[in-house]
């Protein structure tokens, strides 16, 4: 889950609402609190810049560019952090009991062919991981989880599902606008 | 094994999962932001619709905007656009317009909201603006054609994009829309929309395709050569025959030539260079030359907007004039209008009539003008 790179005004829009609600708020209470600001004051000044970020968003765009390159940087190294610790703890770890995934080579007159009534073991296969929510996929992950055999591929869960938040992938405009055909 | 596995699986997790706290607190603003901004934005953002519900084919024009739409639109952003009973934008009707201005996406304002619109933005001038997405000036021409009638006393204003109008004219589809095209039969050009379908032009006049095909066209107008020629004595033939309608109707015509954003900039016109085939020969400024050089020939005012905009009149994602582009655009018609009426002025009152043939001579500042 990446912010949407170059946004629209609503994306802007909702950046600073976001951003105010999550960190002007909750600065206001502290602040408020500690130098004894009347809290009403304090609202109303965030209220302020609140509105004149979704009036003009486009005075927003120097905080998301600064926002994005930032965010960029903090999720490419959580990625590697993630990957690194699926990979270097929970598969070495579960290696240690054996694996159901047919990880060795196959001989010279074995097929790799699944037969189509039987559900394909070991990893999601492309639909899976492409299609539809977050929900939708989790659901047909663990479903396949149970159907191979593999249940303890339900541990890769978190890790699977904050890799899907650390996505970079961006929104792009449409490539072509004259799309009848 | 099966337990035994799944024992280990959820110890290596949790072990996983608390080694990447750090990681995890870190990141967590950032996917809470992300989050809400993906959701506020869809929630923010009006529903649009596709360009095959704002335009609709036409078996003689190709296509052309659908009437009476009050919508939202994608460009590099949502846009507000509403349309009128005849399907143009601009708050006013052809009938209340004194400046008429004709052309393809540029005036039909793509991208920007109906409150930023050129036509919108300076009501005093009742400027109405035809023009359509993806029109060439032959489907620009016969629109001029078609409404000739409602021309009367009006300033034509005839927007031509350098980007593509001047290689549209010769083909007969754009990105498979069939549209009218010129092409030439016995040294004499005629303009053809006899293949004029719904349905899908099969073939493609490219130049081998992909991202840089629609610059190459340009690029390769800024070269002398038959290529470019053709391209030019095809809008020769159509700005010259614009201008006869324009006489008939008693409307007075101006021609204005819009840049493609790469000739606004030295990188940009590099880059156009090094797609133009024969760098030595390449001249960013003969579309320019070429189109004031006809209007010369034939007596019609020449605006060349290379030299009154510049990039940041640009959309950064798209082609077209975002905001502040508008605004300038609205701008130099203003003045243009001015001029034309002080022009009109002087034309009323120096006006005499040349006994016995029907002919009046009208005298302007710098030039001289026969109105029969």
């Amino acid at each position: 889950m990446s912010l949407p790179n170059p946004p629209r005004r609503a994306a802007l829009r909702a950046f600073w609402l976001t951003s105010v609600c999550l960190f002007g708020l909750p600065a206001g209470v502290v602040i408020s609190a500690v130098a004894g600001v009347s809290p009403a004051g304090f609202l109303a000044v965030c209220f302020g810049i609140l509105c004149l970020g979704v009036a003009w968003p486009h005075y927003v765009m120097p905080i998301y560019s600064v926002w994005l390159r930032l965010s960029r940087q903090v999720l490419r190294l959580s990625n590697l952090a993630l990957t690194a610790v699926c990979f270097y703890l929970v598969f070495a770890v579960v290696g240690v009991a054996g694996s159901r995934l047919p990880l060795k080579r196959a001989a010279a007159d074995e097929s790799l062919w699944e037969a189509a009534d039987r559900p394909a073991r070991g990893a999601l296969d492309e639909a899976d991981a492409t299609a539809g929510s977050t929900r939708g996929w989790v659901f047909r992950y663990l479903n396949r989880a149970v159907e191979s055999g593999n249940l303890w591929t339900i541990c890769l869960l978190p890790f699977l599902v904050m890799l899907r938040f650390n996505d970079q992938e961006g929104n792009s405009y449409p490539s072509q606008i004259y799309t009848l055909f | 094994m099966q337990i035994f596995r799944m024992t280990l699986g959820i110890i290596a997790t949790a072990a996983g999962l608390i080694l990447l706290a750090p990681v995890i607190i870190l990141s967590l603003p950032f996917w809470l932001v992300a989050f809400g901004t993906r959701i506020g934005s869809r929630l923010l953002e009006p529903r649009c619709i596709a360009w095959n519900e704002v335009f609709a084919f036409d078996d003689q024009f190709g296509w052309k905007p659908k009437p009476n739409l009050k919508v939202h639109h994608l460009a590099d952003d949502v846009f507000q656009l509403t349309t009128d009973s005849e399907g143009w934008r601009g708050r006013i009707s052809l009938a209340q317009s004194r400046v008429v201005v004709l052309g393809d996406s540029f005036a039909f304002g793509y991208g920007i909201d109906d409150d930023d619109f050129f036509a919108n933005c300076t009501p005093e001038l009742q400027v109405k603006a035809i023009g359509s997405n993806g029109y060439n000036m032959v489907q620009e021409l016969m629109w001029l054609e078609h409404l000739a009638p409602h021309l009367k006393d009006k300033l034509v204003v005839w927007f031509i994009y350098l980007g593509n109008d001047l290689h549209e004219n010769l083909v007969p589809d754009m990105h498979g829309y069939r549209m009218p095209f010129l092409r030439s039969r016995d040294g004499n050009w005629e303009i053809t929309n006899r293949h004029l379908r719904p349905e899908k032009w099969p073939f493609t006049f490219t130049l081998g395709g992909g991202r840089t095909d629609y610059y190459e066209q340009l690029a390769r107008l800024c070269v002398p050569g038959a290529r470019s020629s053709r391209a030019y004595r095809a809008c020769e033939y159509l700005i010259q025959r614009a201008k006869q309608c324009c006489e008939r109707a008693d409307a007075r015509l101006i021609v204005i030539s819009i840049p493609e954003r790469h000739q606004l900039n030295s990188a940009g016109v590099a880059f156009l260079q090094s797609l133009s085939g024969n760098s030595s020969l390449f001249d960013p400024d003969l579309p320019d030359s070429q189109l004031g050089a006809i209007c010369r020939s034939l007596a019609i005012q020449f605006v060349a907007l290379k030299g009154r905009l510049n990039a940041s009149h640009y959309k950064t994602h798209d082609w077209h004039w975002n905001r502040k582009g508008h605004r300038a655009v609205a701008g130099i018609l203003k003045e243009i209008t001015a001029e034309h009426a002080g022009r009109a002025r002087v034309r009323d009152t120096e006006q005499v009539p040349v006994l016995g043939s029907g002919l009046r001579i009208a005298i302007s500042p710098g030039r001289m003008r026969a109105d029969r």
